[in-house]
């Protein structure tokens, strides 16, 4: 074939914009600002300047402009030259100091903050810091009030627990006055009461006054000692029943042995990509965002509770259970003709804490399918029964599909057990 | 009717016998023939695309006749699944920069949606992680900027470098 001589400059522009739709805002403007006249007015375009998406990403489908040079590149170049055109920003609270310090942003009016580290929410929202200010001044540039009155868009996301609900979350919300979505994902520490509608709409919602939008997932814990009148799921109910038009789900446990009570609520339907400790009170429904899970609880997980999780959480790919309860319902299951559950997207599953039970219940061929390729986590002994000596044969289809199997509780593996995984990778931790 | 055959002429005056379900993969052509009620015995005249380009598009729609129908359009997920070209339009994509900007012009012509992902994806890809001085060598692209511009471009450059 003769080579043609088309280059990408002389495509036109709606091909162009096809061609960059393929690829995050970040990811145009970190490669196409700044070649040419003609690319850096396309690329200026409100698609991919209106919301850019500044976090560190794991996925290998995004440059992460998280890193040091990208980093300096977004805040020396690309930002002062579109900052008129940015409305929403999602960043890590860990470079949003550095990212609204690069230049002056006219039209913000969203912000997303990813990771709130305690000691700059601490900065952020007590008042007086390098931070605080900057973000009030570039606000206020163009409206002069206190508190956060451009503010209508704000989400946080904590993944990890927050220690500071009252001291920090709230007082920081508050001052966000003219607030019209809200997004609030966070593990609440220990406190005296749970977060729930009532909590929300005392320290929230009735400061807000513009708000129509607001979803939230929290989950938060309380002490056991010394309590009395604790609140059942339906009190949970009952307080978000004159406050919010979403369907709002809700979840609570009492932990004897750790004297620890937790309350699950969220808003309908769920957004985040995790589950954690999921309990037989799991309220059930189907959760297709969610990959990542982990099973807790201080009674034993049956069969059917599997059942559930699986039909709930279709395409879940890593699973962790923490359990030492053995299942009550084994001996009649092995007799009766259950379904058998499977996993087709699972790729990583922890079963270092939990009851040998859960093992078989997991490698039982007559249990569940695993699919190929999963990385599993064990204790030796624990396995070594369960496959009665790595000589089973009804665990040894899925074992033979494992890809990885990380041994908890052994120095040296032995040749016959390498043998009962022909196709397994095995490491000792 | 299966294996029943059309004639398409490509603008350097090449004629191709394609089956007509291949060439409706085209939806400007099916559009040709069944709302302009286009004669199937007469040559349709393509008269954007050469006949080498013609050939690979021929080989793209024949290779993916069967392929079920594309999802609509989702632009909160668009960036997900850039990374999922097939093994084997990665082989048939291993072609010179210009004959896969000549085969996105086809498929945009030939409004063919499975194979104008797939070019744009490619190209997309191409892109990713370049800062813009590669881009301009790898796409062979003049800088127009003025001499002022330019100088604050090279200054912030040499600044992101030296970090």
């Amino acid at each position: 074939m003769e080579h043609s001589t088309i280059q990408l400059d002389n495509l036109p522009d709606e091909i162009l914009m096809m061609i960059f739709k393929n690829m995050s805002q970040t990811n145009v403007l970190y490669s196409l600002i700044g070649v040419n006249q003609r690319l850096n007015t396309i690329v200026r375009d409100s698609m991919f300047t209106n919301h850019l998406t500044l976090r560190e990403y794991i996925s290998d489908d995004f440059i992460n402009p998280s890193t040091d040079s990208m980093l300096d590149r977004f805040c020396s170049h690309i930002l002062p030259n579109i900052n008129d055109k940015i409305k929403r920003i999602d960043l890590d609270s860990s470079s949003m100091e550095r990212i609204l310090l690069a230049t002056n942003y006219p039209s913000l009016y969203g912000l997303t903050l990813y990771n709130m580290d305690i000691e700059i929410s601490m900065h952020y929202a007590t008042g007086e810091t390098a931070l605080t200010n900057l973000f009030k001044n570039q606000i206020l540039s163009l409206n002069i009030h206190e508190n956060l009155p451009n503010l209508k868009c704000f989400s946080l996301y904590g993944e990890n627990m927050t220690y500071y609900y009252d001291e920090l979350i709230v007082p920081l919300l508050n001052r966000m006055i003219n607030l019209e979505e809200l997004g609030l994902y966070l593990i609440v520490s220990i406190k005296n009461t749970f977060v729930d509608g009532n909590d929300l709409k005392k320290n929230i919602i009735n400061k807000m006054s513009r708000l129509n939008k607001f979803h939230f997932n929290i989950r938060s814990t309380i002490d056991l000692h010394n309590q009395i009148n604790l609140p059942s799921n339906e009190d949970i109910q009952y307080t978000f029943k004159d406050i919010c038009d979403n369907h709002i789900i809700s979840c609570v446990n009492y932990f004897s042995e750790t004297q620890q009570g937790q309350c699950h609520i969220y808003s309908y339907p769920y957004t985040l990509n995790n589950y954690y400790k999921i309990t037989n009170n799991f309220p059930g429904g189907l959760i297709k965002c969610v990959s990542k899970i982990s099973l807790y609880d201080e009674r034993p997980f049956e069969h059917e509770f599997f059942l559930r999780i699986a039909q709930s959480f279709p395409l879940v790919k890593d699973l962790t259970l923490v359990n030492m309860k053995p299942q009550n319902g084994k001996q009649t299951d092995d007799n009766q003709n259950l379904p058998i559950i499977e996993y087709p997207h699972l790729t990583t599953l922890d079963l270092t804490k939990s009851h040998l039970d859960y093992i078989e219940q997991f490698l039982l061929d007559t249990k569940t399918i695993l699919s190929s390729n999963v990385d599993l986590s064990v204790v030796y002994q624990a396995l070594r029964k369960v496959t009665q000596k790595f000589k089973s044969n009804a665990t040894r289809i899925n074992c033979s599909k494992l890809s990885c199997l990380d041994i908890v509780g052994k120095y040296r593996i032995p040749k016959y057990v390498q043998e009962y995984f022909p196709h397994t990778e095995i490491f000792i931790c | 009717m299966a294996g029943h055959k059309i004639k398409l002429q490509s603008n350097d005056g090449d004629i191709f016998d394609v089956e007509v379900e291949i060439a409706k993969l085209s939806i400007t052509i099916k559009t040709m023939l069944e709302d302009l009620s286009m004669n199937e015995e007469e040559i349709i005249p393509l008269p954007n695309i050469n006949s080498a380009i013609f050939k690979k598009v021929i080989q793209w729609t024949t290779h993916h006749k069967d392929d079920p129908p594309l999802p609509p359009e989702d632009d909160e997920n668009r960036e997900k699944n850039t990374n999922d070209i097939s093994s084997w339009d990665q082989e048939f994509l291993k072609v010179d920069q210009g004959t896969l900007f000549e085969l996105i012009l086809a498929a945009n012509y030939l409004d063919i949606k499975g194979l104008l992902d797939v070019t744009c994806t490619s190209v997309a890809n191409m892109i990713k992680g370049k800062t813009s001085e590669e881009i301009r060598q790898t796409f062979n692209i003049k800088n127009d900027f003025t001499p002022q511009e330019e100088e604050q471009i090279k200054k912030e450059n040499e600044w992101c470098e030296n970090k």
